[in-house]
This record gives structure tokens, C-alpha cells and sequence, in this order.
């Protein structure tokens, strides 16, 4: 037996690897790695380098890194006119977008959960901006926010409600209000989809026993619908929370930033720095200051997930 | 009695009216871009709009398809988002069945790296991701934006589908076991064909993304020639100048016709497949 070892320790030694490599705790890795080894690659490696970036001072063209230490967030947080203006807009857009998304969302939910004829067909088209590109989103509501031959004001006017035509895109009053619009448009069929599921998980008895108990409308609103839609209603926030406070595509394509800054989001401000200015350190800090921004959020929402699935 | 129905119909009159409200705010654009694709240039500069064209024209779409590179961005989002859809299929299903089925170790905290991972800023992973495709020369490639759009589709997709797995009886792949086929038979036999809405939920959701996404596109693509259709037509929108509003809606609807279609055949997964993580009965 011990010289058998010996002379072949070599074809022993594969033999027990290759018993190994089959052994069933590892299988799961043979399933595994084609996604993890890319999916490490591609967000953690990013997300790491990109936290490193923020301290440094990083040149695109002969890819030369200086550290610079907290460098980039004192300019940002002190020397930087745009910066709190920036942040400000975040916070204001993405608390307003989802505030109105939940109740639009709650309200459609609770009609579309009626059953009544077309209900089909009106499910459909709440949901089909869905499919829109954001892109292509932000360029038709431009047209119809377009001052001279857009639809709103035409339609305002004849309602009587405007009596002059407003460049709703290009005036400092209204330019985040009607980004936001775009946004709204586009988050909420996955708001309407959440809470709809959400409502077909509550039992109708609930609501006739409601009913014979002498609940009103209002009070089965306020004591069945709500608390049932609770979890499902956390979700949606968070995640209508997280895109919201990310998003870039139609204000970049509505407004980019402008009229003098008044829709200037973090996540554009971090994008003209980066690909504009190459400023790629500058642009990462204010991509770090997002993530941290969001860490409440992220963490919640992974919490919440998480205890449902446990 | 007679005030039961009464309240009922006062509940539908009130859903009813709220169901138009809603819909004619999430429709009018899609109504808006359809019509105006086929509206001649007078019927676009009025100051009173023209809800439907009295003459309607394919002018748009001619123009469009023969002097603009409106095909060749159709093309290239085509290829780009099947691969992007096949790759993430074959990647999520695997890794979904080892999250639904097997226990190892962190298990726990590659679930929570699947949830948290989509969430982080775009712009901030945008960057060094840039940076780093510079230095593999994928800037400017169909490769270049196939994995970044399959790692943007990964974590999510893995995610719900593994929710959708786990609905899946684990005795459907025992017994197939059981009489002999092996694991990995007994998934393609059993397990796929069963699995098989989950599984287009995800196509769906990794289409998409690929499909819609702007921001990386335009960061990655330097040549015009391979401008998937979200950045072309924000480019064509560049030079023509933001009036030739016929034109660009007869692009717009090019762009969201196949999602259109894609969406309408799977729109029962894709919401099975979004709640099922997030919503237990």
C-alpha cells in the first residue's frame, strides 16, 4: 500500500481531486461561477474602483492616478456652486416623484382590482409605458410640452386654466416639474403591477366581513386595504425610491441639466464632469456621495427582501 | 339589497372615471407618436393640433428608412439585445437553480449582493466600468455594451427567477432522478419545460434593458454606424434639430413596436415573474 503511494502519489493525488471536484457540496459551484465570476467582474470590481477613483485625480488620456485623499469632496462640498443646488433637486425630484407615483399607483391598483368589463384593457394601458425607452419618452412629451405647438397648452388654454402659452421645459418655474412628469409617466406601471399584486393577495371575505361589521368605504380603506398593502407597498417606494434618486436618461434628453441648472441632477452633474470635463476623479465623488446618500434605502430594501424569502 | 348595488355601481362609475383620468395620461403620447408618424408637415405646425391626420402619409417612414440610418440603428439594437437576452438566459438560469436548489456556503451573501447590486448609482459604476472597457478596447464595440447589458440584467433576473424555481416542486427533479436520468437530464427534461414562464419573464426583462438603455450606449459608442436606435435618435434629434417632429415620432414608433409586441405576448410572465419575489400570498 505505501509503496503503491510511492511510486504513483501522482494519479492518487488527481483521483482524490477529482473525487472532490465531484463531491455534491461543490456542484453547486459548477452552477454558479458563470454567473459570479462575470456578475464579480463587471459590479464589484466597478463598484470598488469607483470608490477608489473619487480620491483620486484620474487623466483619461495618458491614465495617470494621483491621490488626492478627500481632495475631491472638499472642492465638491465647499468650492462647488452647483453641488447643493444639485443634491437639493435630487432630494426634492425623487421625494415627489415617488410620493405622487405611490398614490397615481394605489389609486389605479384599487380601480383595476374592481371587476369590471374592459378591466383588461385598461390594465394594458396603464401599463404600456413600460415600453417606452426613456428616450423616446423624454422626446414626445418635449413635443408636447413644446411652448408654440404643444398639446398641454393647447389643451390648458381651451380649458381656460392657462391664458398664455408657458414654455414648460424652458422656464426656471416649471422645468423640474415637467421632468418629473416624464418620470412619473414612466415609473408607474411597475407601481400599478406591485400594489395591483399586492390587492389580489387580499381575500374579498375580508372586505364583506368589513362590510357586515358596519366598516365603510373609507374604513376598509384605512383598516384592510392599507396594512395588507404594507409590504408590498414598502417595496415599490424603495425601489420607485432608488430609481428615482439614480435616474438620468430623459432629464438628460428633456433639459440636460438646464434652464440655469433648475433640473441639474447629481447623476448629470457626475455624467458632464466625467465625459464633458474628464474631470473622472471629481465625477466618481459625486457618484460616491449617491451611493452613500442611498445606503439607507439599498439596505432596507435588501432587509425587506431578504425576511420575506426567510 | 338595493343599496349593495347601488354602492357597487357608485364603485365602478368612480373606477371607471379614474381608469380614464389615468389612461389617457399614460396612452396620449403612445396615441400622439402614432398619429403624428403619419402627419405631413402642415399638420404638425398648427396651433390648433391635428388629433387625427386627414391625409395620412408613410412620408415619415420613407424618410426616415431610406435617407436616415434609422435601419442600421434597428440592426444593431436587434443583435445587441438577442445576444444580451441569450447570454443572460443561459447565465441566470444556471445560477438560479443553484440559489433555488442547493445549499452552500454564502448562499446568504450572494443573495444579497443579487438585490443590492442593481440598486447602485449608474453613473458611478458608468465610470470605472469606462474606464476599464478603454483598457480591454470594448469601448465602441457590440461586445463592450453586450456585457455590460448582461451584467445589468443579471442580478435582478437571477434574483426573480430563483423566486420562480422555488415555486417549482424539487420532487419533479427527485423522481426524474430517481428513475435514472441524471441532474443535469433531469433539468432540461423535467425541471426547464415546467420552469419555462419564469424563464421568459426573464427574456423579457434582459431585453429590455437592452433594448432601452441610453446612458452606457452613448458613453460607449464612438461610431455612428453602430448607434443602437436610443442613441441614434437622440442623435438624429441633435442634428435635425428638434422640429421635425414627423420624422422623429415615425422613428419613435420603430423603436417601440418590438417591445410592444415582445411585451404583449409576455406581459402575464413578466408580472408573474416581477411579484413573484416580492409578493407571497
Amino acid at each position: 500500500m505505501s509503496t503503491k503511494t510511492l511510486s504513483v502519489p501522482l494519479p492518487e493525488g488527481l483521483e482524490r481531486l477529482s473525487r472532490r471536484l465531484s463531491n455534491r457540496h461543490i456542484t453547486p459551484y459548477y452552477y454558479l461561477l458563470p454567473t459570479v465570476i462575470p456578475l464579480l467582474l463587471l459590479t464589484v470590481y466597478p463598484l470598488l474602483r469607483g470608490i477608489y477613483l473619487a480620491f483620486t485625480q484620474y487623466n483619461l488620456y495618458n491614465k495617470d492616478t494621483t491621490l488626492v485623499g478627500a481632495f475631491n469632496f472638499i472642492e465638491l462640498t465647499t468650492n462647488d456652486t452647483l453641488f447643493w443646488g444639485a443634491l437639493a433637486n435630487n432630494i426634492l425630484w425623487t421625494v415627489g416623484i415617488v410620493a405622487i407615483t405611490y398614490v397615481l399607483g394605489l389609486f389605479t391598483s384599487i380601480a383595476l382590482n374592481e371587476n369590471i368589463p374592459l378591466r383588461g384593457l385598461f390594465r394594458g394601458l396603464a401599463l404600456i409605458p413600460w415600453v417606452c425607452p426613456a428616450v423616446v419618452a423624454a422626446l414626445t412629451w418635449r413635443w408636447i410640452f413644446d411652448p408654440h405647438f404643444g398639446m398641454l397648452n393647447y389643451a390648458l388654454m381651451e380649458l381656460g386654466l392657462i391664458n398664455r402659452q408657458i414654455g414648460w421645459l424652458g422656464d426656471k418655474n416649471t422645468a423640474l416639474a415637467a421632468t418629473m412628469v416624464v418620470a412619473i409617466w414612466k415609473l408607474l406601471p411597475f407601481s400599478v403591477v406591485m400594489l395591483l399584486a399586492g390587492l389580489q393577495t387580499v381575500p374579498e371575505e375580508l372586505y364583506e366581513a368589513g362590510a357586515i361589521d358596519g366598516a365603510g368605504v373609507l374604513g376598509r380603506f384605512r383598516y384592510i386595504t392599507v396594512p395588507l398593502l404594507n409590504r408590498v407597498g414598502k417595496i415599490a417606494i424603495l425601489l420607485t425610491t432608488i430609481w428615482a434618486f439614480n435616474h438620468f436618461d430623459s432629464v438628460y434628453v428633456l433639459t440636460g441639466g438646464g434652464p440655469g441648472d433648475t433640473t441639474m441632477l447629481l447623476s448629470i452633474m457626475s455624467y458632464l464632469n466625467a465625459f464633458r470635463f474628464f474631470k473622472i476623479g471629481y465625477a466618481s465623488a459625486v457618484g460616491v456621495v449617491m451611493l452613500i446618500l442611498l445606503l439607507l434605502p439599498i439596505t432596507l430594501y435588501t432587509r425587506q427582501v431578504l425576511e420575506d424569502v426567510e | 339589497m338595493e343599496q349593495f348595488v347601488r354602492r357597487r355601481l357608485v364603485r365602478y362609475a368612480l373606477a371607471y372615471a379614474w381608469l380614464l383620468i389615468i389612461s389617457t395620461f399614460t396612452a396620449f403620447p403612445f396615441f400622439w407618436m402614432l398619429t403624428s408618424s403619419f402627419k405631413a408637415r402642415p399638420e404638425i405646425f398648427t396651433r390648433i393640433p391635428v388629433l387625427f391626420p386627414k391625409e395620412p402619409t408613410l412620408a415619415n417612414y420613407n424618410y426616415v428608412l431610406t435617407e436616415t440610418p434609422a435601419g442600421r440603428y434597428f440592426l444593431n439594437s436587434l443583435y445587441i439585445a438577442t445576444v444580451t437576452t441569450l447570454l443572460a438566459l443561459v447565465l441566470t438560469t444556471l445560477g438560479a437553480y443553484a440559489l433555488s436548489r442547493f445549499q452552500f456556503r454564502m448562499r446568504r451573501s450572494l443573495g444579497v449582493w443579487l438585490i443590492a447590486g442593481q440598486m447602485f448609482p449608474g453613473v458611478l459604476m458608468l465610470i470605472p466600468l469606462f474606464v476599464t472597457l478603454t483598457r480591454l478596447n470594448l469601448v465602441n464595440t457590440y461586445a463592450g455594451l453586450i456585457i455590460v447589458y448582461t451584467m445589468g440584467a443579471l442580478p435582478f433576473s437571477t434574483w426573480m427567477l430563483k423566486g420562480y424555481f422555488d415555486t417549482v416542486p424539487r420532487e419533479l427533479e427527485d423522481s426524474a432522478m430517481i428513475d435514472g436520468c441524471s441532474r443535469v437530464g433531469a433539468i432540461r427534461r423535467v425541471f426547464l419545460p415546467v420552469a419555462a414562464p419564469g424563464i421568459a419573464a426573464v427574456a423579457l426583462f434582459a431585453f429590455t434593458i437592452a433594448w432601452q438603455e441610453f446612458m452606457f450606449a452613448l458613453t460607449m459608442m464612438k461610431d455612428q454606424e453602430k448607434y443602437p436606435l436610443s442613441v441614434g435618435i437622440n442623435f438624429f434629434v441633435g442634428i435635425a434639430g428638434s422640429v421635425v417632429w414627423g420624422n422623429i415620432m415615425a422613428m419613435a414608433v420603430l423603436i417601440i413596436v418590438p417591445g410592444l409586441i415582445f411585451f404583449l405576448f409576455l406581459q402575464r410572465y413578466m408580472i408573474s415573474g416581477l411579484t413573484a419575489g416580492a409578493v407571497k400570498g
